[in-house]
């Protein structure tokens, strides 16, 4: 029966056998794996929901079978995918076996799904509990793995607290459910009175409203594939309409808030994880407001309509990532903390004089030029190849080389990176940003880097669709965001492939190399960065909202058909 | 004896103080069809679905075969059968394996029924459920709910997505049949055809409370329509209050109210209420289960206009 039940589970869930090892396996690192936990308390429960179907309600078995099954489902969609995951991590790099990674990842996803089913989320298996309770757990949960508690402590506590909390979570849930609701049908309906389900009333009227408009507007787009297919545009509040569009998926903005603040951890990890909840959001999206085909407002103001959630909710979290980002690290970009391997990775390590890519130069494949002191002295430079080129990292430093080599190579770094020579010692008594704006020019940069990606997305809409499948389905398929997604699942296993393979961040990498041509050419205070993003994003999306006009009835032609109504 | 089903004083809600259900009492016996009529949102799906134990009450009991379903869910499950409007079947699966999983849960499947069924839906249960029509995904949960030969079979609009010849197939021939043998049958639906094919008797909810609960046969002779013009029923409190009076509305420039009476009772009652110079003013009349529907829970935004 159990197997059964998991079968029925995992019939149409297998997207997410791709994204439950991305997830977990950034468990390792205290700052992803905190995003990354969180991430999947909030994806686990859509992968195998903690509801009930009602398919399951009505079968004559223990609801403790149910609950049996939900966890093996779990199990299996992301147990068995980090198992094959952190297999193939090890054979790839064995060198970078460390014991806590691989101990810490198995109760870390315990407790990422555990969490998943804790209070409301197991009631719910019980009876239907309060979404605003479910999301205020989920926000505890988020914000006590964002603290790092348990990875501040030492490896082997953390592995036996989170073990033991992982297998006492499950005894505890399994066994907490008992045969009948006998248990908890007092505090259930303590629970109902005072948190009293108003989704249920609330949301059946609100659909079965939506569902008649919806209807008539499933109606409209059968019988409008004529150039009139939208209907005379009047004004409608943007605010109001906004509003509707937020309002039923407003828990889905949320997670997409969260999720760009991970993404603005760059790591390929956390942008495919971003990619899928961006993705599910604008599904979701879509589905529930299908609606908008009956509205009478313009293609053009549904477009922007369409959009701006997904604007808000990004922009908001990458502004809270941002924003902590620079409050929690401040320093963390400094000269040495690049994280870059190269051909020689164990002495490159060592190499205090290793920046990132975007200061390296390119040489002739597969040669390793040598660089020379003014005194004579010389060393084979570092290098790496990316997409058939090799670069040299013209600072490369050994710990051969003599101290004064190192200390000239230090102060020819530093002089590129922070735009002043450093002396080592100096350095590392107090290191300094690498330039004084550096903090708003990154966080410019970044959000420039996002605009651009959803510029691109939305460039990819107006190549791609026709002004006749705009009519047909009034747009509202073609969205951008669809295509944003795109380009994460795109980006997404190529930046972790650089970072597995090569140890090398690109996203970081990229992000550099656009500063450092920015401090060669601008003022490091300059708007100059966000205002191109700004007039990419609004060059693109005029050229989407003039593909989408190109659906609507000319006002000329509409004109001459009202006179001829009149 | 005790009731298959039994409801008393339940109360549910799903917003604090806007009771769905407010004071439900009533009993099904064995061999009843019941069929639960009601507006949109007037709790219908509420009912059935505390009766599987879906739901807590806020407030009375809920009891099936003397049990309550929340405490003894698998005892009761496997004697009762249930069709939703929506029923969520697993999509992957084919129909086969699903009427093989029910099969083996419940020892007394009925084996000649299940393939009497096969055939006269026409199902092809080599078939996924996701690939299924609405109205055959739901013709394979309505099998997977009757073949174990339930007790007690809950019906939440059952035949919303089957086309007539299976709805008639259904509710004529499989409901009838298994209720011959001794199933009671609880149904909600719209359809008023329906519940007039299936007889027995009627709950009409209304606000929350169960406003009629009659045979149909009794509903049908027994009560009547009487209409007034208004110009005579002014007051429509007085009119309220006559003996059987069950509602009162204005429609236009007419009063209709609907009476409990053969129509030559109402008539007679009327006449000394108002007069016999009045008599030819006013009408009884027998009228359609579904027009009496309308009768009593419809026009009340009518009424305002007028």
């Amino acid at each position: 029966m159990i197997l059964s039940l998991v079968r029925a589970h995992l019939g149409n869930k297998l997207v997410w056998l791709m994204i439950a090892p991305l997830g977990l396996s950034s468990a390792p690192w205290p700052t992803l794996g905190a995003f990354g936990i969180a991430t999947l308390a909030f994806v686990v429960p859509t992968a195998i929901p903690p509801r009930p179907s009602k398919f399951e309600l009505m079968l004559p078995i223990h609801l403790r079978v149910v609950l049996q099954a939900r966890l093996l489902s779990a199990g299996v969609l992301f147990g068995l995918p980090l198992l094959l995951w952190t297999v193939s991590y090890l054979l790839q790099r064995p060198t970078l076996l460390r014991l806590e990674w691989v101990l810490s990842v198995a109760p870390a996803s315990a407790m990422a799904f555990m969490l998943s089913y804790m209070a409301p989320g197991t009631r719910r298996l019980l009876l239907r509990a309060s979404f605003n309770v479910d999301v205020a757990l989920r926000l505890a949960v988020l914000a006590a793995f964002c603290a790092g508690v348990v990875y501040t402590l030492p490896p082997v506590i953390a592995i036996g607290v989170l073990s033991s909390a992982a297998v006492v979570l499950y005894l505890a849930l399994v066994r907490a459910i008992p045969d009948s609701l006998e248990l908890s049908e007092s505090n259930a309906t303590a629970f109902y009175a005072k948190w009293a389900d108003r989704d249920e009333v609330s949301r059946g009227s609100m659909q079965t409203v939506l569902m008649h408009v919806r209807n008539v507007g499933q109606r409209k787009e059968r019988y409008s594939s004529e150039r009139n297919a939208s209907v005379d545009p009047v004004p409608v509040s943007d605010g109001q309409l906004l509003w509707l569009l937020l309002s039923p998926t407003w828990g889905k903005a949320l997670y997409i808030v969260v999720a760009s603040i991970a993404f603005t951890s760059t790591s390929g990890i956390v942008v495919l994880m971003f990619s899928f909840v961006m993705l599910q959001w604008s599904e979701e999206r879509r589905q529930r407001n299908r609606w908008m085909l009956a509205l009478p407002c313009s293609h053009r103001q549904r477009l922007w309509l369409q959009i701006a959630p997904s604007v808000i909710a990004l922009s908001l979290g990458m502004i809270g990532g941002q924003t902590l980002k620079v409050v929690v690290w401040p320093y963390n970009e400094a000269i040495t903390d690049r994280g870059q391997t190269t051909e020689t990775p164990s002495e490159w390590r060592a190499s205090p004089t290793r920046t990132s890519l975007a200061y390296w130069s390119a040489t002739e494949k597969h040669t390793q030029p040598l660089i020379k002191a003014p005194w004579g002295e010389t060393v084979a430079a570092d290098t790496i190849t990316i997409f058939s080129r090799t670069l040299h990292n013209p600072y490369t430093a050994r710990e051969s080389s003599s101290a004064r080599f190192i200390e000239w190579q230090f102060q020819r770094a530093s002089q590129a990176v922070l735009g002043q020579a450093l002396s080592l010692d100096v350095y590392k008594a107090q290191p300094p940003d690498e330039r004084p704006a550096h903090p708003a020019t990154r966080a410019s940069v970044r959000l420039a880097f996002g605009a651009l990606i959803f510029a691109l997305a939305l460039l990819m809409v107006w190549l791609s669709e026709t002004a006749r499948s705009h009519r047909r389905s009034g747009g509202l398929d073609e969205l951008g965001d669809g295509y944003l997604v795109l380009v994460f699942i795109v980006l997404g296993p190529m930046i972790m492939w650089f970072e597995i393979k090569r140890d090398v961040d690109l996203m970081q990498v990229c992000v550099d190399a656009i500063l450092l041509h920015i401090a060669r050419s601008v003022s490091a205070y300059s708007i100059f960065v966000p205002l191109c993003a700004l007039l990419t994003l609004i060059a693109a999306y005029r050229l989407l909202e003039w593909q989408f006009a190109r659906s609507e009835t000319p006002a000329s032609e509409l004109a001459v058909a009202r006179q001829a109504a009149s | 004896m005790t009731p298959l089903l039994s409801f008393r004083d339940v109360k549910r809600s799903y917003t604090k103080s806007v009771p769905v259900l407010d004071g439900v009492s009533f009993d099904i016996g064995e061999g009843e069809i019941v069929g639960l009529l009601g507006r949109n949102g007037a709790g219908k799906t509420t009912i059935v679905r505390l009766a599987i134990g879906m739901l807590f009450p806020h407030a009375g009991t809920v009891e099936l075969f003397g049990l309550a379903p929340t405490t003894h869910p698998v005892e009761v499950k496997r004697r009762i059968g249930y069709v939703g409007e929506t029923q969520e079947l697993p999509g992957m699966w084919k129909a086969s394996e699903l009427i093989a999983l029910h099969r083996k849960l419940y020892a007394e499947w009925d084996g000649a029924l299940e393939r009497d069924l096969i055939a006269r839906f026409a199902l092809d249960t080599g078939k996924r459920i996701g690939a299924l029509s609405k109205g055959q995904a739901q013709q394979v949960a309505l099998l997977c709910a009757v073949c174990h030969k339930p007790e007690l079979l809950l019906l939440d609009e059952p035949a919303g997505g089957l086309d007539p010849v299976a709805r008639r197939e259904f509710l004529e021939t499989t409901i009838q049949l298994l209720n011959r043998e001794g199933t009671s049958v609880l149904f909600s639906s719209h359809h008023m055809s329906d519940v007039e094919r299936l007889g027995g008797r009627v709950l009409l909810l209304n606000e929350g409370r169960i406003q009629v609960d009659r045979d149909l046969d009794a509903l049908r002779e027994q009560v009547c329509v009487a209409t007034l013009p208004s110009r005579l029923a002014s007051d429509h409190a007085r009119l309220a209050e006559l003996p059987g009076c069950m509602r009162v509305r204005q429609l236009l420039d007419q009063i209709h109210a609907v009476f409990e009476g053969t129509p030559a009772q109402v008539q007679d009652q009327l006449v000394q209420a108002y007069g016999e110079e009045n008599r030819a003013h006013m009408q009884c009349r027998v009228v359609p289960l579904e027009e009496l529907f309308i009768e009593l829970l419809g026009g009340e935004r009518l009424e305002a206009a007028a």
